[in-house]
């Protein structure tokens, strides 16, 4: 008896037979390992695929078991971290930004990345190396803070040691907590119109202390009008921008006016509220 | 004996309604109406800015000339008023009575500590007319409804007074919404309540063709003869059904009103496009499935895309907002026996469309529109004034829990998959997915034949032997000297509502029509950059223009 | 009435289900033997031309057909094309000795809402079967449409409970009230009682689903209708019907796998403008062939013939795989896994389980396809698939729960519906 896909073991390609066009015009449903640009970025070596894959698939417990193994097994902490902790949420990054993944995801995803980076981190005995720090916070008076959450998580997720300051931030703490850790770029966000007035004291309160950090503004009532009656800041847009930003304030040397003249550049897509 | 009088007044966001009753038999005499809120802002929230920023003194100047012309309106011997309740949010309230506001601006304690604050105990209160500047009878009483908790104000203990769903045994949802929502879950007398922002899409505001409601507005959309019967407030601010619309493309289907053009679109608009829309399968967040990815009204005006994601976002807030009720209260959705609508939407709304894009939870089967509490209430107050114990008392019996949605981590997690579906499409059975993985029980199946009792037939039942007047414009000013104006008129020109005139370096803002901090076009457009809203302050202003 | 439940396969294995063969054959007609061994050509006339019944007559003379069956589509009580073939086929039959039969659909067009039972359409139905029955017909054939607007409701909110009731519960209560009723006819008169196709249902599905790049309705979520089509179509057999089955039926392998009855099929349905992916594939293992005129006997001569050479495997495996993977209802209609999920239904015995059975083994072969490299699917696909499968996963184990939902949901979202006309 012969089975009907013997049969299709001598077909060398299927596609002189039929076409799916949608599958070609809309691109295959594929699981995230099998995305081409995944399937690039994920580690070739076992170990550390496990680790990418646990973190890929947003999965805490089985991304601390990996990793654990890893370090049992000798494995180097800063390479776990680099090499198959970040490839995974790497891999995360780019299934977000072609729309594949969604926010929940990515949430989850963080998670379970910085879980495995903390296990690292306590068996290195210190903190990783990261491209620069930065900082975030909601400004005094105000308690949203799912943007901000977001744009820590981003961070993180670029290797960033992202400084989280919290909600109802004053300004004096901003400054003091800058002197302290030096960041790169700070994001300050508010929802509220009553709250939003804190950027510009925000920004007097660095200039009085000597610091010229770029402030990233924004939040759901912010516009970038009002965000650049203030010097030293500019106004982000999306969360997922900040990692960008920050590359280009480290790498690049921009500055926050440079930031305001090259956002949708720098960001590398169209920003409504900079076009016009 | 004497003729006495008593008021009854409402201070809500958008204005300010009476009405004035004989005390010796409780009849209706008067009933008057403001169109606007003398306070520049479009929410509460830029209320409370105006408050904070640019002084408690102006803003209860203001508030006060504003209901003091309410009172002349209404007609009756002010000499002869001795009673007078008035009901609203805690933010109106605490202006009418100029007290501590700033506790309701911040959140947190930092500010508060940094700013010496001392919230306000907003308690039930007989107040004198002369500690507020009202001008009526000096000896007359002023009744001061209590708030629940700090958060919980007066306005929603009308809701829960009035709704009579207090010592009622079941699950009740109610609701005031507009640009923000007042929720309360009231689960055999126990109260879960928030408050959620919805933002300024609601309002027409970030929104590429919104516009507040003003002549060529888009107001409402019907489905008609296989199109959409656009409804456009004319030159008299009256609504005209104009042309039916084929949404696919903007051809017109049927004629109407040709004389009234459509320059644009309202909150209410853009909530009837969103709810006919996802009905009839042409949007589905955040696509437009037409030939130009746009839903095509009259006269070219249009929604696209990105302004669907404004509203999705928008909504979003609702709707997350009740799921965290729940789960904070340890129900589900679907066993809510019945929901209330409250206030503007207790009346003005159609509570199925409300439903269909989710200002009330989609499973609601059993409505009731309950029209404004607010006025309701103060109105009993003044019928008998006793009862402003016993609703302190039933203020001190709620058990009352305020969840604040912005530290919620609940809030947080289902408001980011709001985000999902309306930034980046997720389909909703994910949403549902997710919901569930997150130990958040099951979301209900759209409800599509609901019970919808109103009430009442009109928005105010009864308006007296002498009727309705409203108040057009409450003609209240704020000014400043403005110090190295050029008089270039630049900003005088950028104002949307024409509310601003600019003689010899001397800035006069008709506060009625502002905008406030949600507008700001003056001070951002000044080339200068010497103009400054927080400078304003309050001078008497024009006579009030009525209809 | 259910005669009987079938709990075990006729069709011994996947192999045994070939173009030509049945392992339940029938003869009908004028010594018309189907699912013997030789594939027969079917054409298609409308009620009021029977004048082309002469053009057919000639035409199989004029080209040398062995065998010819005409159905005649929506017959009418006094149908005019009926009494043409009648007669005519008779005459070839006798003259040049042509195998031949005569199949009739009897239209369905009863309204739920005005009744499925008893009403003034129903009782029309019954007396132009019984009118056909007596003036010739060799096979009573139809198109029932029951659950057909819970379907409609499903395919619009794109909802897989709503399917799974409307065709696979709805659909299989209609069909027994239905053909008890057809095969009681069939039988005082002597004829075959034929079988039903899910047009109104699954097929209304399929075209809606269009072509491949539409991606109005997920081409998915029309694949597991159609699995959940073949447990209504089934309920037909079960009350009597003997085949050979309505060519529409697209999930008629599934139906010739479980009862080994013969099976219509049809290459395509170009004249109505609709995509149907699984042209070929249909002809694989079906016993009646319909071709139109222009083309009548082509594909049935080739299958006959491979049957003789003895390379029919090889052809039917040909036919398979031009389509197998064009689409994922190809893929559950491929002869292989159309068996599969005859099996996944006979393991179950009522409506409600069944047709939950077919849809998760359906989902099933879907994805291993889809994990084997051989079908790719987009999102849009995936997410209907993968919400199917999950509201497939969490119905509940009673057929009793499962119609209490139901029947609040949809007794009132439907308005068209009334739950009545099923007895529920």
């Amino acid at each position: 008896m012969v089975s009907l896909d013997e049969y299709y073991e001598n077909i060398e390609d299927y596609e002189n037979i039929a076409v799916r066009y949608n599958v070609v015009m809309y691109g295959p449903a594929l699981k995230p390992e099998e995305d081409p640009e995944v399937a690039e970025i994920l580690p070739e070596d076992p170990m550390k695929r496990e680790i990418a894959l646990a973190v890929l698939h947003g999965d805490m417990n089985l991304t601390n078991e990996k990793t654990q193994e890893g370090l049992d097994a000798g494995g180097d902490p800063v390479d776990l971290i680099n090499n198959a902790l970040m490839k995974g949420m790497d891999s995360v990054s780019a299934l977000y930004t072609k729309g594949i993944y969604f926010l929940p995801d990515l949430m989850l995803s963080g998670d379970a990345m910085m879980s495995g980076v903390n296990l690292c981190e306590s068996s290195m005995g210190h903190k990783a190396d990261s491209k620069a720090s930065v900082m975030s916070f909601a400004v005094e008076g105000d308690p949203h803070d799912i943007g901000k959450n977001l744009v820590v998580m981003f961070l993180n997720a670029n290797g960033y040691d992202a400084v989280d300051l919290g909600r109802d931030v004053p300004a004096a703490d901003v400054v003091e907590k800058a002197k302290e850790v030096n960041p790169a770029v700070m994001t300050a966000t508010a929802l509220m119109t009553t709250t939003m007035t804190q950027f510009e004291v925000i920004v007097a309160a660095l200039q009085e202390a000597g610091l010229d950090i770029p402030v990233g503004c924004g939040g759901g009532a912010v516009r970038r009008d009002f965000v650049e009656e203030t010097p030293q800041t500019f106004y982000g847009v999306a969360a997922y921008h900040m990692p960008k930003i920050a590359d280009a304030i480290v790498d690049d040397g921009k500055t926050w006016e440079d930031i305001r003249n090259e956002y949708q550049d720098i960001v590398g897509e169209y920003v409504k509220g900079y076009a016009e | 004996m004497v003729e006495e009088y008593s008021i009854a007044m409402d201070i809500g966001t958008s204005g300010i309604r009476a009405q004035a009753l004989k005390v010796e038999d409780n009849s209706t005499i008067s009933t008057t109406v403001t169109l606007r809120h003398p306070i520049p802002g479009a929410n509460v929230m830029d209320h409370l800015h105006f408050a904070v920023n640019v002084g408690r003194e102006p803003a209860h100047q203001l508030l006060m000339e504003a209901v003091n012309k309410v009172v002349d309106q209404l007609g009756v011997d002010k000499s002869k008023i001795t009673r007078f309740a008035v009901c609203g949010n805690p933010i109106q309230l605490s202006l009418f009575q100029d007290i501590e506001i700033r506790d309701l601006a911040f959140w947190g304690t930092n500010a508060v500590e940094r700013l010496n604050i001392v919230p306000p105990k907003r308690n039930a209160q007989i107040i004198k007319p002369g500690d507020i500047g009202l001008d009526i009878n000096p000896d007359a009483d002023i009744y001061i409804p209590p708030a629940i908790k700090h958060e919980i104000g007066a306005d929603a203990l009308a809701m829960l007074y009035k709704s009579e769903i207090i010592g009622k045994e079941g699950i009740f949802l109610i609701s005031d919404f507009g640009t923000n929502a007042e929720i309360a879950l009231v689960i055999d007398g126990e109260i879960f309540s928030c408050s959620a922002a919805a933002g300024p899409a609601m309002e027409g505001q970030a929104i590429e063709e919104g516009m507040l409601a003003s002549p060529g507005a888009i107001s409402d959309l019907n489905p008609e003869n296989g199109g959409w019967r656009n409804s456009v407030l004319n030159m008299d601010l009256k609504v005209d059904d104009c042309n039916i619309i084929d949404v696919k493309d903007g051809s017109i289907i049927e004629e109407n009103h040709p004389e009234t053009k459509a320059k644009g679109i309202t909150g209410t608009g853009v909530i009837a496009a969103y709810s006919l829309g996802t009905e009839e399968g042409i949007i589905s967040i955040p696509k437009i499935n037409t030939p130009n990815q746009k839903i095509n009204l009259q006269d070219d005006v249009f929604l696209s895309e990105h302004d669907l994601t404004e509203i999705g976002k928008a909504l979003g807030a609702f709707r997350a907002a009740h799921i965290t009720l729940c789960v904070e209260a340890g129900i589900t959705l679907d066993e809510i026996d019945a929901v209330y609508m409250a206030g503007a939407s207790g009346f003005y709304v159609d509570p199925y469309k409300s439903l269909l894009v989710g200002q009330i939870p989609a499973c609601s089967w059993d409505i009731y529109q309950i029209g404004n509490t607010s006025l309701a209430m103060a109105l009993d107050i003044i019928k008998n004034p006793d009862l402003l114990q016993e609703l302190q008392e039933i203020a001190d019996g709620m058990r009352g829990n305020h969840i604040t949605l912005a530290t919620s981590e609940i809030f947080e997690k289902i408001y980011g998959l709001e985000l999902a579906m309306c930034e980046q499409n997720m389909p909703f059975w994910k949403y549902a997915e997710w919901v569930e993985s997150y130990g958040y029980g099951e979301i209900p199946e759209t409800e599509e034949a609901p019970e919808i009792h109103k009430l009442f037939e009109s928005d105010i039942p009864n308006l007296g032997v002498n009727g309705l007047s409203i108040i057009e414009e409450v003609g209240t000013k704020i000014e400043s000297d403005i110090e190295g104006c050029i008089n270039c008129m630049t900003c005088v020109n950028e104002c949307p509502e024409g509310a601003l005139s600019i003689n010899d370096g001397h800035a006069t803002i008709r506060s009625d029509y502002c905008n406030g901090i949600a507008c700001q076009r003056c001070q951002l457009a000044c080339p200068t950059k010497v103009y400054d809203l927080e400078k304003m302050l309050y001078v008497k202003g024009d006579d009030a223009v009525t209809f | 009435m259910v005669l009987k439940s079938f709990t075990q396969m006729e069709t011994e294995s996947f192999d045994d289900l070939i173009f030509g063969h049945a392992k339940n054959p029938v003869e009908v007609g004028w010594e018309q033997k189907i699912g013997y061994g030789n594939v027969v050509p079917n054409v298609k006339i409308a009620d009021d031309d029977d004048k082309a019944v002469k053009a057919i007559c000639s035409r199989v003379e004029a080209i040398g057909l062995p065998a010819i069956q005409i159905e005649i589509e929506n017959a009418t009580k006094d149908s005019a094309a009926l009494a043409a073939a009648n007669e005519q086929l008779e005459a070839l039959h006798e003259n040049i000795g042509t195998k031949a039969s005569i199949m009739v659909s009897v239209a369905d067009d009863r309204v739920e809402k005005e009744g499925l039972r008893e009403s003034d359409a129903d009782v029309a139905i019954t007396e132009t079967l019984e009118s056909n029955a007596q003036n010739g017909a060799s096979i009573l054939s139809m198109e029932t449409i029951g659950g057909a607007e819970v379907c409609n409701f499903a395919i619009k909110k794109a909802d897989p409970r709503a399917l799974l009731y409307g065709v696979g519960v709805l659909g299989s209560i209609d069909m027994e009230y239905m053909w008890t009723k057809i095969s009681d006819i069939a039988g005082k008169n002597n004829v075959a009682p034929g079988g039903d196709s899910a047009t109104a249902q699954a097929n209304s599905v399929m075209y809606k689903a269009s072509g491949l790049t539409e991606e109005k309705t997920a081409h998915t979520l029309a694949a597991v209708g159609r699995a959940m089509a073949a447990v209504r179509s089934l309920v037909a057999i079960e009350c009597g019907a003997t085949g050979p089955t309505k060519d529409a039926a697209y999930e008629n392998p599934i139906i010739k796998a479980i009862t080994g009855v013969p099976i219509s099929a049809q290459p395509r349905n170009a004249d109505s403008g609709n995509s149907v992916l699984t042209s070929n594939l249909s002809a694989s293992v079906c016993d009646v062939w319909t071709e139109d005129l222009d083309n009548l006997g082509n594909g049935a001569s080739l299958m006959n013939a491979a049957t003789q050479i003895g390379t029919n495997k090889e052809l039917r495996a040909s036919y398979a795989m031009a389509d197998k993977y064009r689409d994922p209802q190809g893929v559950i209609l491929a002869y292989d896994n159309a068996y599969k999920i005859g099996e996944a239904i006979i393991a179950e015995d009522s409506a409600y389980t069944r047709s939950a059975a077919a849809a998760s083994k359906a989902i099933e072969l879907i994805n291993e396809a889809i994990d084997d490299k051989k079908l790719y699917i987009t999102k849009f696909e995936r997410d209907s698939l993968d919400s199917a499968q999950k509201t497939i996963e969490q119905l509940p184990d009673k057929e009793k729960k499962f119609l209490k939902t139901c029947l609040k949901r949809y007794g009132k979202k439907v308005k068209t519906h009334d739950p009545a006309q099923y007895e529920l």
